[in-house]
């Protein structure tokens, strides 16, 4: 742990006056609860704890309280960082001296069912935001993190694809109008918030500034606090809550009526990818994904040690067996038998024409993974086997390149996920594919690792850095996960966005109080922006590209 | 980059290779519009062909202090937001650059330069059995790309996920004289080698933690221009018809649209009442005048299509369902008004005239539109009939059209007031009384999200910071404020 900075007393009384006594902690207890080092999308070193504390951890319960807290921070030199749910560790402090600014108690969550929107604070999570929502025939879009995850965070600051973005978007989309304190403290609202005509609409008068603030990715926690948000519902043919099946730790939702949910397989990529292009058309799914078969295998088991055991005696279910790989789980949601017979007929005209196979589903276990895309409940468990996950690729373009992200993600993983790996046991390649708006490919290959071995996470480390040497060399689709310090290689290439972001966090926030690791680097000098681009090549080559594999497994990033 | 220079006979010096126009009347047709009768007279039109061009314009007007307002539509043009509003501007007119450069039926997108036109679009796309998304019948000459920079809703309110629609990837020059390829099209390489690796810039966001094109939509051209943009488009149904659902109230009809919208029924969708629907379907003055008092007060037009997947079966469901729906919500559901097939009128959306059809009526028209949720926007219509009954207007028609956008979660609410710019008195009366019903409107809600002209004040009489932001973006994408200056308000 670095050096543990003390909250003088006057400001400690000052951030009191402003939240409330019982509303601030500098409790070691408290504060290690804000500095547990989970590194997801990361690769974290062998503590369990950050080796940055924060010096305080505050809780306002207002957008004013919050301004208020960001402005004492900046009177006294001190940092913050914006914290909703804390769930994975990107909203740790990034300097000891950081005010972590934690949400929980602004959990705001207002249904607007006739126009398919929600007001939502910063702790309305999003299983209780679905759980609201289905009440009035609407659901929301609830990324892999699952119910737990702050859908505010997520569609201000950082990505927000998910299993079912076929049928609700990213949250970059369903992001309406917006409340903001700024890294300087004062509260801006975007939009028709700003106008007081309400939280419908984000954009305007004129331009649509927020992109200047959240584009693909958002801030994360590196331009002020969001504090209130319109977010956009989607409505399903479901009201009030589904009939949960099954027993602990494996509980499955009853299909509802008018429901098609089927999985179906094919034996090449090039017949899989025929296939997408038809199931494409016409909306006729609510929701497409594909899971490696360990993955479903994790799944549809209530621990490791019964997935392991299954994969030892060969009874895993066809829907989990290694060689059924190019799948895709599809569920369609109707309003009427006529219209539900018609997608049901037309899902399964195509599957048999593109030479594919629909498995038979246990009920058991067709109930599990129906609620794991209903609600992404069972997604974190790509962290069961070990703890220690992180993600790459993120292709965001057209489905002709699934196949060769499938390759690609193969000679990512070079054998470690295989048995005798040094990664977890798994398939030739982790990838989860799901398509957007019936349009285009999300893909990323997920990297399994035993985060308290050292090999384990320099094989991590290495596959990570890979993915960018091979997908630069033969494209994959366009990479969406090219942020921070990777935008100073490749952003020269594609009109230099990380020149004005630079810009903005330096306009907006000029002593980077408002602390991140996971924005644009506040400085670069002028040098290094001009050496960086050129000595790519070098960065990528292969001995380069070990070296900081151990660097980064041996210290964590 | 080194540029030449040639001198013109006015001793301007514009950027050599790019075509450019001092021709007196041309000058002086871009000093006004239909709604702002003057304006600056711009010094010189230069119409670049490619992206190379654009970049030496802007570089150009960077280097010598020339403020440049960008054009890409033809024929008349309204609210304002061409017409220079300062002196030492030049047009950049992109209505040349109207090459369709790549059409994927597979993926449903095509890539277009900023000058192809709503009256060519279809054409050009047809070969590849695609066809335009599209706003609510625009004139022949109307840019597609600036009509959706502009925010303009369209009319396949399903498909419009987000104002961003029907983007995916595009570049921008941007007012520093710098590109900037968004979303899908911020990727390694030329326009060509990205197509041939397999690359067809689909995504509508970013790169990374900017969203640029977001920013330029709804900035009237004073941020930098787009010179080319991927749009999504609709892939030509194998079998369409079109229906009319009225009632007496604007309620039912609504409620309707948001039932259709949350089972994502119909692939165009919009609320017209009877004179804004009289307006659409008349060809003449005659027309009009007895179609306005045969048609139902308010009717929501729903266009069913089906692909290629089982169209017959599909048809047949997506029908009963309306019919239902129909009921349900107390509408009567028609596949013709007082003698014109909604069918018919499907297909005649999707040819672009020369004039709008806002003008056929009575020759001119003033329009309002705001956004505001659609449970919201029957109280707006008391408020604008009465403004002009008290201003002694009650005499003319007064049309409404509601497009729900974002899939309903909101929705464009405009009005549309045809008169006779001949009878000054109406002219006059009405123009005055239209500034009061935009106030009134303000004052109850109305959102002005694309605040062209006098709705700028409105637009931005909150104090809500959203200045200082616009300020901000405006020092960081055109630092020397070249681009179309004086237009919003960034100081
Ligand atoms: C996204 C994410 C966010 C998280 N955020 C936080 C957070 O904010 N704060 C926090 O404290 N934690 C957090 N965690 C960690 C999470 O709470 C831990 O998984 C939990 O504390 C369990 O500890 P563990 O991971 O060490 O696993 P455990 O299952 O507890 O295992 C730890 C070790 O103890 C052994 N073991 C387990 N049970 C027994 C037993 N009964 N007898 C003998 N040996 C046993 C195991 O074999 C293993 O070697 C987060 C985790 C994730 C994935
Ligand atoms: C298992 C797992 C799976 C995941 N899968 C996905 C996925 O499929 N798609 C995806 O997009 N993401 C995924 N994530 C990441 C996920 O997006 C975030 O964990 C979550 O959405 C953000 O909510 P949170 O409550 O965890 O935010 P926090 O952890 O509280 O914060 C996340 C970041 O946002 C900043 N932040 C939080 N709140 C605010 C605010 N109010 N104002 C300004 N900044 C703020 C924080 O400073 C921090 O940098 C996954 C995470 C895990 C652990």
């Amino acid at each position: 742990m670095s050096k543990r900075i003390e909250i003088p007393v006057p400001v400690r009384g000052e951030l009191e006056r402003i939240v409330g006594a019982r509303h601030i902690s500098t409790d070691p207890a408290m504060l290690s609860a804000h500095a547990w080092n989970t590194g997801v999308g990361k690769v974290p070193g062998a503590e369990k704890f950050s080796g940055i504390w924060p010096v305080a951890v505050v809780l306002p319960g207002s957008t004013e309280e919050v301004a208020a807290v960001v402005k004492c921070c900046l009177r006294h030199k001190l940092h913050y960082k914006a914290h909703s749910t804390g769930y994975g560790s990107m909203s740790n402090a990034c300097s000891p001296e950081t005010v972590v600014i934690d949400l929980r108690r602004m959990n705001g969550l207002e249904i607007d069912a006739r126009n398919r929107m929600a007001i939502i604070g910063p702790y309305a999570i999003a299983g209780a935001l679905q759980a609201e929502a289905l009440k009035h025939g609407l659901t929301c879009h609830i990324v892999g993190a699952g119910p737990a995850h702050s859908p505010l965070a997520s569609a201000t600051s950082l990505l927000g694809v998910g299993v079912t973005s076929q049928g609700t978007s990213m949250n970059a989309r369903n992001l309406l109008s917006w409340e903001w304190v700024t890294p300087q403290g004062d509260i801006v609202r975007g939009g028709t918030a700003g106008s007081g005509c309400g939280w419908f609409a984000g954009e305007g008068p004129g331009p649509g500034v927020r992109g200047m603030i959240r584009g693909f990715c958002g801030a994360a926690g590196g331009l002020g606090v969001f504090t209130r948000i319109g977010y956009k519902l989607y409505p399903v043919p479901v009201t009030g809550p589904l009939e949960p099946t099954g027993r602990l730790p494996q509980l499955g939702l009853r299909i509802p009526d008018n429901a098609g949910f089927l999985h179906a397989v094919w034996p090449d990529w090039d017949s899989h990818r025929a296939a997408t292009f038809e199931l494409l058309d016409e909306n006729l799914c609510f929701a497409m994904l594909r899971m490696p078969p360990d993955h479903i295998g994790w799944t549809v088991t209530g621990s490791n040690a019964d997935y392991v055991d299954q994969v030892k005696r060969g009874t895993l279910p066809e829907v989990a067996q290694p060689s059924n790989d190019k799948n895709w789980t599809l569920m369609t949601l109707s309003r009427s038998p006529a219209e539900h017979a018609w997608r049901m007929g037309v899902v399964n005209e195509i599957v048999q024409r593109t030479g594919g196979r629909i498995l038979e589903l246990a009920d058991e276990h067709a109930e599990v993974l129906f609620r794991n895309l209903f609600t992404s409940q069972f997604v974190p468990r790509v962290l069961r086997p070990s703890g220690g996950i992180t993600t790459s690729f993120g292709v965001l373009d057209s489905f002709h390149f699934l196949p060769r992200a499938m390759e690609a993600g193969q000679e990512c993983l070079a054998g470690g996920s295989l048995p005798g790996g040094k990664l977890v046991e798994g398939g030739r390649e982790e990838h989860w594919s799901w398509p957007h708006e019936g349009r285009y490919l999300w893909t990323e290959n997920i990297i399994n690792f035993d985060p308290a071995s050292k090999p384990a996470r320099i094989a991590a480390a290495r596959a990570l850095f890979d993915h960018f040497a091979i997908s630069w060399k033969d494209p994959v689709g366009l990479m969406a996960l090219g942020l921070g310090p990777v935008m100073e290689l490749q952003g020269e290439s594609i009109g230099a966005p990380q020149r004005y972001i630079r810009q903005v966090k330096n306009r907006l926030d000029p002593g980077n109080a408002s602390r991140s690791n996971e924005y644009v680097l506040p400085v670069v000098p002028k040098l290094v922006a001009t050496a960086l681009p050129m000595l790519k090549p070098v960065i990528l080559s292969r001995p380069v590209l070990e070296l900081m594999s151990r660097v980064v497994g041996t210290k964590g990033m | 980059m080194g540029i030449a220079f040639i001198e013109n006979a006015d001793r301007l010096h514009t950027p050599a290779g790019i075509t450019c126009s001092v021709d007196g009347a041309e000058l002086r047709s871009f000093a006004s519009d239909s709604d702002t009768p003057r304006g600056y007279v711009p010094r010189a039109i230069l119409k670049p062909r490619s992206t190379d061009e654009i970049v030496s314009l802007i570089r150009w007007a960077n280097d010598t202090g020339t403020g440049v307002v960008p054009v890409s539509s033809t024929g008349r043009r309204r609210r304002g937001d061409t017409v220079p509003a300062r002196d030492n501007v030049v047009i950049a007119d992109l209505s040349g650059m109207n090459r369709l450069c790549h059409a994927d039926d597979r993926d449903k997108i095509a890539i277009l330069e900023a000058g192809v036109d709503f009256g060519t679009v279809d054409d050009l796309l047809r070969p590849y059995g695609l066809r335009a998304m599209r706003p609510l019948s625009p004139r022949a000459g109307k840019s597609v790309v600036a009509s959706f920079l502009e925010r303009e809703p369209l009319i396949n309110a399903n498909d419009h996920w987000d104002v961003a629609d029907p983007f995916g990837g595009t570049l921008l020059v941007l007012g520093n004289g710098r590109c900037a390829p968004t979303g899908g099209a911020a990727i390694e390489g030329t326009l060509a080698e990205q197509l041939a690796r397999g690359h067809r810039q689909m995504m509508p966001i970013g790169p990374t933690n900017l969203d640029l094109l977001r920013v330029l939509q709804g900035a009237q051209g004073t941020l930098g221009l787009m010179a080319w943009a991927a749009l999504y488009c609709e892939r030509i149904p194998t079998m369409e018809q079109g229906w009319f659902a009225s009632a007496d109230a604007l309620e039912p009809v609504i409620d309707l649209a948001r039932e259709l919208l949350h089972r994502r029924l119909g692939n165009a969708l919009f609320i017209v009442d009877r004179v804004q629907l009289a307006l659409l379907l008349a060809r003449d003055a005659g027309a009009f005048a007895s179609l306005s008092v045969a048609l139902p007060a308010w009717t929501l037009f729903v266009g069913l299509s089906a692909g290629r997947q089982a169209p017959e079966e599909k048809m047949a469901w997506q029908q009963a369902d309306l019919q239902a729906g129909a009921e349900q919500h107390g509408t009567v559901l028609a596949a013709s008004l007082a003698g014109h097939a909604a069918t018919a009128l499907g297909q005649a959306l999707r040819v672009a005239e020369p004039t709008s059809f806002r003008d056929r009526a009575m020759g001119g028209h003033r329009e309002l539109f705001f956004l505001q949720q659609l449970d919201r926007a029957a109280g707006f219509v008391p408020l604008v009939r009465d403004g002009l009954a008290k201003a002694g207007l009650g005499h003319l028609p007064l049309g409404v059209y509601i497009q729900p956008m974002a899939q309903g979660v909101y929705g464009h609410i405009e009005f549309t007031l045809p008169y006779d710019p001949h009878k000054a008195d109406d002219t006059q009366r009405s123009a005055a009384a239209w500034q009061v019903a935009a106030d009134r409107c303000a004052d109850a809600g109305a959102f002005f999200s694309r605040p062209y002209g006098a709705w700028s004040d409105l637009a931005y009489r909150h104090d809500d910071g959203i200045q200082s932001m616009m300020a901000l973006t405006k020092s960081i994408l055109d630092p020397a404020g070249v681009m179309n200056p004086n237009r919003l308000p960034y100081s």
